[in-house]
């Protein structure tokens, strides 16, 4: 069982990599490289929290536009291709091949994010700037951030259109990591109601503010060994639950 | 003009093209140049329309940071245009309170900020907030207190306020010699000499820079003698 499901994954993996998704780390370099050489001699001291800012946000951004542009088409290709159709008659469900769909691009991801962070790596040595440990903590958070927001885009195209499956998957990434402002409003909103409102959507909505640690790795600050934990439990709690509510949509999805 | 476009009909296809890439290229340059020339005489204006810190801080949703980078080349450039006379230092705190709302933990904003607020605009309580701003969100931060005993000590010469911010330096984690060799100066300079030694003292005791002992011992000596000619008593020399 866990074999088809592992097919489906290699051949996500195979086909995001033969559509050159790699290139965007080509260009990641390049924005690196610009910041910290081109800009230095405006930076006035803070060339090293430049680099390393532009680095880990680059790293997010770029993770963030391949989950939008593949995973919100990786479904509908293979509808319009009539590929599900012929994958479904073989011995997988059609939950099985939502996952391995997931985990396909999660391994992208995850390849994506290891080249990055090596290059990232290379250029902060090059700038003189000591890299701390910490940042590995700011690397595995970036990809469970990008590992949820998977899990999103997979729910999303299982019942809209690739646009709209982008576009939803982008406002819960903003409503995500404006998730505490919401509560806050609604606690000085002043009535009880509204304060629970806020309090329900708080909770319901992942908050992605979670796994932002960019900042404080940056200004050195210490990151607790629990946070990385409690961060791992949040993200497959939601995982789980996308993928959950995905596989219910997708089995009663009419195929045509 | 019909026989120019007539030639140019013969010549080469890649020389056609390279013309009309070449003459496409000149027309954007030119264009810019004038868009160039407008936003100089709109450059006040455009700063009117940063948000505010405080906004940007919601608006940007996770790259806060980034955005805080990017005004802060903004300022710096702000602050260059200045230096070349192209305008006065307006907006400049404004760009700086967006700077340290969105990345409290930017140090160098602060202490750029609080620099130019003191020496180019002669606003010294401005700075001070801004450095006191920056401490509330830094409270181990060394540099910030500094600056501010450095404002009392050089520019408002309020000795006994500057040797209080220098000793509160003096405290932070990181903080080196040099931030308890100024609030020992200071206690000195303020005629608070029981202070001055002790700050001296605190210094000897915990300095690993012999140089820095060396020094410390000597001003302990220096305080000494003025207390006791202050007391009436002799110098130690004539004992």
């Amino acid at each position: 069982m866990l074999n088809q499901g592992k097919a489906v994954a290699m051949n996500t993996f195979r086909e995001t990599v033969r559509d050159r998704i790699f290139y965007i780390v080509g260009i990641f370099g390049l924005i690196l490289i610009g910041s910290s050489a081109v800009l230095s001699p405006l930076t006035i001291g803070a060339q090293g929290k430049i680099v390393a800012d532009v680095g880990l946000s680059s790293m997010s951004l770029f993770g963030l536009l391949v989950v939008l542009l593949v995973g919100s088409s990786m479904l509908r290709k293979e509808l319009e291709k009539r590929t599900l159709t012929t994958i479904l008659t073989k011995p997988i469900t059609r939950g099985q091949y939502l996952c391995g769909k997931f985990c396909g691009l999660t391994v992208t991801l995850l390849c994506m994010l290891l080249v990055m962070s090596l290059v990232f790596l290379v250029i902060m040595l090059v700038c003189r700037v000591t890299p701390h440990p910490r940042f590995l903590a700011a690397f595995y958070l970036t990809f469970l951030e990008l590992t949820l927001i998977n899990a999103a885009v997979v729910l999303f195209s299982t019942f809209v259109s690739p646009t709209l499956a982008a576009v939803f998957t982008l406002c819960l990434f903003v409503i995500g990591h404006l998730s505490e402002s919401v509560m806050n409003f609604g606690l000085v909103m002043g009535s009880a109601w509204q304060a629970q409102i806020s309090k329900i959507v708080y909770y319901l909505i992942p908050n992605l503010e979670v796994f932002n640690i960019r900042g404080a790795v940056v200004h050195g600050q210490p990151v607790a060994f629990s946070h990385l934990i409690l961060a791992t439990l949040y993200c497959l709690v939601y995982v789980l639950l996308f993928m959950l509510l995905a596989s219910v949509i997708f089995a009663r999805k009419e195929l045509r | 003009m019909r026989t120019l476009v007539q030639r140019l009909r013969r010549l080469p296809a890649w020389l056609q093209g390279g013309l009309g890439g070449a003459l496409l290229l000149g027309v954007a340059v030119v264009s810019l140049q004038g868009i160039e020339r407008t936003a100089r005489a709109s450059d006040q204006v455009e700063k009117l329309y940063y948000p505010s810190g405080r906004f940007l801080r919601e608006g940007t949703v996770g790259y806060r940071e980034i955005v805080a980078d990017f005004l802060w080349f903004r300022t710096v450039q702000y602050y260059g245009a200045y230096r070349k006379g192209d305008h006065d230092l307006r907006y400049f705190s404004g760009l700086v309170d967006a700077v340290t709302t969105l990345d409290p933990q930017f140090i160098e904003a602060y202490y750029f900020g609080s620099l130019v607020a003191s020496m180019d605009q002669d606003q010294i309580p401005r700075a001070i907030d801004l450095l006191k701003r920056g401490i509330l969100a830094n409270p181990d931060n060394w540099l910030l207190p500094f600056q501010i005993g450095f404002n009392h000590y050089i520019l408002s010469q309020d000795y006994e306020r500057a040797a209080a911010w220098f000793a509160i330096a003096a405290r932070c984690p990181e903080a080196t010699d040099f931030a308890r060799r100024f609030a020992a100066f200071s206690r000195q300079r303020a005629g608070n000499l029981e202070g001055s030694i002790a700050l001296w003292r605190n210094l000897y005791e915990t300095t690993s820079n012999p140089a820095m002992r060396d020094l410390a011992l000597k001003m302990i000596g220096q305080c000494e003698e003025q207390l006791q000619q202050q007391a009436g008593g002799l110098p130690k020399e004539s004992l």
